[in-house]
Formats: C-alpha cells, sequence, structure tokens
C-alpha cells in the first residue's frame, strides 16, 4: 500500500514536470527580456526570472486555465517584482507630464512634421531606445513592453496589469507620446527644417 | 454620436477596436481632423520604430540552466 502510495505521487510529480517544462519553459525568453526590461539590469533581471520560475513551479496547481501560461507567469513575475525586488532596484518615475505633454504639442505644430516621422532623420541605435524605454514611469513602461515588444493584445496586458482595457488603452496612447517626445533629441535633420523649441 | 477620445488612437494602432462602428468613427475623425490625424501617425511611427530597433534579449544559459535545475531536472532527481 505504501509502495502504491510512492508510485502515485512519482506518477504526479511526473506529469507536473512534463506540464511545466511543456508550458512554462517556452516562455523563458519572453520572460526574460521583460524582466531585463522591467529591472534594466541583466543581474536582477536573472535573479527574478529564477525567483519567478520557482514560485510558478510550487505554485503550478494554480494555474488558471482561463488565462494563457506566459500572462500567468508574468502574473508571478509582477508579484515577485513587487515583493522582493521593488525597493532594490532603482526606479526613474520622475518623469514631469505636464512638460512633457507641452513639449509634444510645440513639436506638433512644427512646420517639419513629415521629417519628425521619418525613422531615417533618427540616429538611434537600439541601445537607446531601450535606455528610453527604461525612463518610462513602470505603469507606461509595462504596456509598451507587453504591447510593442512581446505582442500581447489588451485583453493580457489587462488581465496582468489587473486594470480595465480602457487604462491599457490611455496608458499606451501616453507612453508613446512622450516616447516620441524624447526621440527628438536623437532627431538628425538641418534645424531650418525643424522649428521647434525644445531645448 | 459617438465621442471619440485621444486613446482610440492607440486602440486603431493596435487593431484592438473591436466596434466596427466606433472604428468607422475614428478613421473618419482621422481623415477630417489634422491634429487627430497626427497623433495617430505618432501612435503608429512610436510602435513602428519600436519593433524594427529593439532586439529580443534571450536567457542567459547559466541562467537557464539553474532554472531547469531548479524545477523540472531537480523534482525528476527526487524520483
Amino acid at each position: 500500500m505504501f509502495a502504491s502510495a510512492i508510485t502515485a505521487v512519482n506518477s504526479e510529480q511526473k506529469k507536473l514536470n512534463e506540464e511545466f517544462g511543456h508550458k512554462a519553459i517556452p516562455h523563458l525568453d519572453e520572460l526574460y527580456d521583460f524582466a531585463f526590461r522591467v529591472t534594466g539590469n541583466s543581474k536582477y533581471a536573472g535573479d527574478l526570472l529564477i525567483e519567478t520560475y520557482k514560485r510558478a513551479y510550487w505554485f503550478w496547481a494554480h494555474l488558471d486555465e482561463r488565462i494563457s501560461c506566459k500572462v500567468w507567469l508574468l502574473r508571478v513575475m509582477r508579484n515577485t517584482y513587487t515583493s522582493i525586488y521593488w525597493k532594490k532596484i532603482k526606479e526613474f518615475d520622475t518623469i514631469k507630464y505636464e512638460e512633457i505633454e507641452k513639449l509634444y504639442e510645440d513639436i506638433k505644430s512644427s512646420a517639419s512634421q513629415n521629417a519628425l516621422l521619418q525613422k531615417k532623420n533618427y540616429n538611434l541605435p537600439e541601445r537607446k531606445i531601450t535606455e528610453i524605454i527604461s525612463s518610462l514611469p513602470y505603469d507606461l513602461r509595462i504596456v509598451i513592453i507587453l504591447c510593442d515588444i512581446l505582442g500581447s493584445s489588451y485583453d493580457d496586458i489587462a488581465d496582468f496589469a489587473d486594470v480595465p482595457v480602457g487604462v491599457v488603452r490611455s496608458r499606451l496612447f501616453r507612453a508613446r507620446k512622450i516616447l516620441f517626445t524624447e526621440l527628438q533629441k536623437y532627431l538628425n535633420i538641418n534645424d531650418n527644417d525643424y522649428k521647434v523649441q525644445n531645448d | 454620436m459617438i465621442e471619440i477620445k485621444d486613446d482610440y488612437l492607440a486602440a486603431l494602432t493596435d487593431n484592438e477596436i473591436t466596434d466596427e462602428l466606433l472604428k468607422k468613427e475614428t478613421e473618419q475623425k482621422i481623415e477630417s481632423d489634422d491634429d487627430f490625424a497626427f497623433d495617430y501617425k505618432i501612435q503608429l511611427f512610436v510602435k513602428h520604430l519600436i519593433k524594427e530597433k529593439v532586439i529580443k534579449y534571450e536567457t542567459p544559459v547559466k541562467v537557464r540552466k539553474k532554472i531547469i535545475k531548479q524545477t523540472i531536472s531537480r523534482a525528476s532527481a527526487n524520483n
């Protein structure tokens, strides 16, 4: 009887391992990418990923079948991040939104709108765009990473962030406006084409 | 008449407007309102720029091995 109980436990364990290996492990890279962009640091990103997968394994039985495994893992990561790392990691949430909004409106009213929308006019290596995204306030950074980098749907982002879809929409709108304003620092066009006061 | 808010432009950019009427009215406003249209172009521009410029980071091998070891391998070894 004892032997059969052990066999049953082993069988359950084997099933869990197979499921975890099949469903959770394939999302490692996406979650690492997310962790790196949230923390802005490869050391913290690695630690966060390890802790997230440890917790996900422990709580695998709580996987909610109504949401995708990726979203569930991201939630585990979010909870891990907020409970352990939040205070350790330097935050950049110091954006003065009113100033950015004013600058955005100035840019919009400039005479060179077409030039502003040409990718070739921006001298922008990958590292810089990562830095600009990292400088967004946490709530805005999250929606950009999930939507524009990981390709998540609004429903999934809303599930992750625990906010209504309307909030996701407005955060994305606002985040892209801020990013566009920040991008102007890397604009490389003739001053005569760019008549806006953005100093 | 539906009130078309600015942030619907984000939803249109991401193909996330499921209500056909709302989608149509948003598109009409883009055609008739230059300011609104420029906001839309900016949403598209930023999204495409990120997609083009951002590279994906892969899990470092050391981290991947540690996770496998701590989860499915460790549990298998216990059996």
